[in-house]
């Protein structure tokens, strides 16, 4: 029979082990027009430990946010399980609540009309941080985001950059142990949203364990220790971003840029013998075509038979980049 | 206590008074909303008084003042509780409020107090103005019960304000609702027609209505026909009852507000 201090090492040893998030086969399905049924998560597991900050990517509707939903207790799961430290975030989502941060991407989500001490006051007094810590805790999380000298202003009147950083004094008010972060850096120009990965990187090295969801692949490579790429709310890869760069190993890119481009076409281009998958991004007036293939192929005068007709400004080969990993698992079996 | 329990409730009564100032600022900023708590008991009166003045009666305007003055309230506070939620849902706040570790009844209760408050504001406008317009007398007959049934009346307006802004919190729609109470509760609780004109069965619904009993224990506090203090009790009990009721619809609500994913902005 185990001793009671026995007991108590196992007690701690099994706290350790478990995961900082954990989910298992996890569904959340939603109904369409006239009845359909989609899956917005289709079978999702993943684990994050404690410590480690893991990147959900994929591109929209994917099923990211409906996962870190379902984790910030604001959705219930189809089926499956998910749960923060041990607590399940169905059974006993009130200790889920307590232990996690939510930091919520876009500039909405916050009371517009206040300042940004009233916000983080009134979120202070929710979580029930007890009046004496309050006003010191929010004054080192202002410093901490850079916007003391700010804190009386009406948040209506903040840039989308300081409103992201208030929501990320915010998440970390009651000092959480986890941190869900839904696409912190959407809309947010790239010198602040390199101050905003800064700030996200402190928190790992504070010990706290991140689920960052994003479709930016670099953002992920530079702050995730692992990441899960999923797609149409199935989870397609999963590993370091070191590894997931490895699939493009012996591609080539053909960028083509040109107008008119439709569907049809991407579509045409895809079934190309030796292309890999296809990226169309429009800018306005014109589009990009990134056509993905094998270094031992050369597609460039197939791809411009497929697009005879159309206004082609330019043309060029490069070797992919990390972007075009992520684009490649994407599209894989788009094909 | 302990220290832990009194920081809660430190905190609880905290974000009460924060919320409740917030609610404040943006109701009295909503235009609609000014004109519902404010002029409409006004336009209310008005008209009563002048039906009231067509009838050849001349007995208590007081409880016809009072009777819009609450026609006005109840109004108010069930756009208002509504309004509320549907801001929150909105401005996506509504899924960081519900993601913290307080309950549901906590983040929605500001609202109820919010629109309370200012039908306190908008009885004693329309007293006032029934007063200057109309010359209406100013005579309490049992001034110390009307000082308990104005604010145990208001509270029981804000509380089924509330219950029924529970639904809000489940169907983004469900402002529409909203004006589906607004007449019946009128007409049910003695504020456009006497109770005692309504059918029988009808009769036993108004009765479960804490504002009936509301409507009773004003008008009999200030004009002295009936039991105010036992018209208190009842509202005081409904209230209770109701407080009880919202409290298992909103952790339901919440619960298939949870299952439905219509917390978020749709």
């Amino acid at each position: 029979m185990p001793s009671d201090l026995e007991g108590r090492e196992v007690q701690m040893l099994d706290s350790i082990a478990t995961p900082a998030i954990a989910i298992d086969d996890l569904t959340r399905t939603f109904k369409g027009p006239q009845g359909r049924v989609k899956h917005a998560i289709n079978g999702l597991s993943l684990r994050v430990e404690r410590g480690e900050m893991v990147g959900l990517l994929g591109p929209n509707g994917a099923g990211k946010t409906s996962t870190a939903k379902i984790l910030m207790t604001v959705l219930l799961p189809t089926s499956g399980k998910a749960g923060i430290l041990g607590h399940d975030v169905v059974r006993d989502p009130q200790t889920a609540r307590r232990v996690t941060g939510v930091i919520l991407g876009g500039d909405a989500g916050l009371y517009a009309r206040l300042t940004a001490v009233d916000n983080l006051l009134l979120f202070a007094d929710l979580y029930g941080i007890p009046y004496r810590e309050q006003k010191p805790r929010i004054r080192d999380l202002l410093d901490m985001v850079g916007l003391l000298g700010n804190e009386r202003k009406r948040v209506e009147s903040f840039s989308r950059g300081m409103k992201q950083r208030l929501h990320i004094a915010r998440g970390l008010l009651h000092d959480p142990d986890v941190v869900i972060l839904d696409e912190p850096s959407n809309g947010i120009d790239p010198v602040g949203a390199r101050e905003l990965r800064a700030l996200i990187r402190e928190q790992v090295r504070d010990g706290r364990s991140v689920l960052l969801t994003t479709h930016y692949m670099f953002e992920a490579d530079e702050l995730c220790d692992r990441v899960a790429v999923m797609r149409d709310g199935t989870k397609i890869a999963e590993g370091t971003p070191d590894s997931l760069k490895k699939q493009t190993d012996g591609q080539v890119v053909l960028t083509v840029t040109v107008s008119g481009v439709g569907e049809d076409h991407v579509g045409r281009l895809r079934a190309l013998p030796g292309v890999r998958s296809v990226g169309l991004t429009e800018h306005g007036g014109s589009q990009t075509l990134d056509v993905h293939s094998g270094q031992e192929t050369d597609v460039t005068a197939a791809v411009l038979a497929e697009l005879r007709g159309l206004s082609v400004i330019q043309v060029s080969k490069r070797e992919p980049t990390l972007e075009d990993a992520y684009v490649s698992l994407i599209s894989q079996d788009r094909r | 206590m302990t220290a832990g329990r009194l920081d809660r409730l430190g905190t609880s009564a905290g974000f009460l008074a924060r919320a409740w100032r917030y609610e404040m600022r943006q109701l009295i900023r909503t235009r609609l909303y000014v004109f519902l708590a404010i002029l409409l008991p006004l336009i209310f009166a008005s008209m009563a008084f002048y039906m009231f003045r067509g009838s050849g009666k001349q007995d208590a305007p007081m409880s016809v003042a009072l009777s819009a003055a609450l026609m006005g309230m109840w109004s108010s506070t069930l756009l208002g509780s509504g309004n509320a939620i549907t801001r929150l849902r909105l401005m996506q706040l509504l899924e960081p409020l519900v993601a913290s570790p307080r309950s549901t009844f906590l983040v929605t209760l500001p609202f109820a107090i919010a629109t309370s408050s200012l039908g306190v504001y908008g009885l004693l406008v329309t007293l006032g103005w029934s007063a200057v317009l109309f010359d209406m007398p100013l005579h309490l007959e049992h001034p110390m019960l009307f000082f308990v049934a104005v604010p145990v009346t208001v509270v029981a307006l804000g509380m089924l304000g509330l219950l029924m802004a529970s639904a809000f919190i489940l169907y983004p729609t469900a402002q529409s609702l909203a004006n589906f109470f607004e007449f019946p509760v009128w007409m049910l609780s003695g504020m456009l027609v006497p109770i005692s004109t309504l059918p029988d069965p009808v009769q036993k619904i108004s009765y479960l209505l804490a504002p009936t009993w509301g409507v009773k224990a004003l008008t009999g506090a200030a004009v002295g026909n009936g039991s105010a203090a036992e018209a208190i009790g009842m509202c005081l009990l409904l209230t209770c009852v109701y407080l009880a009721i919202t409290l298992l619809l909103q952790r339901r609500f919440e619960w298939l507000a949870r299952s439905s994913g219509t917390l978020a902005l749709q």
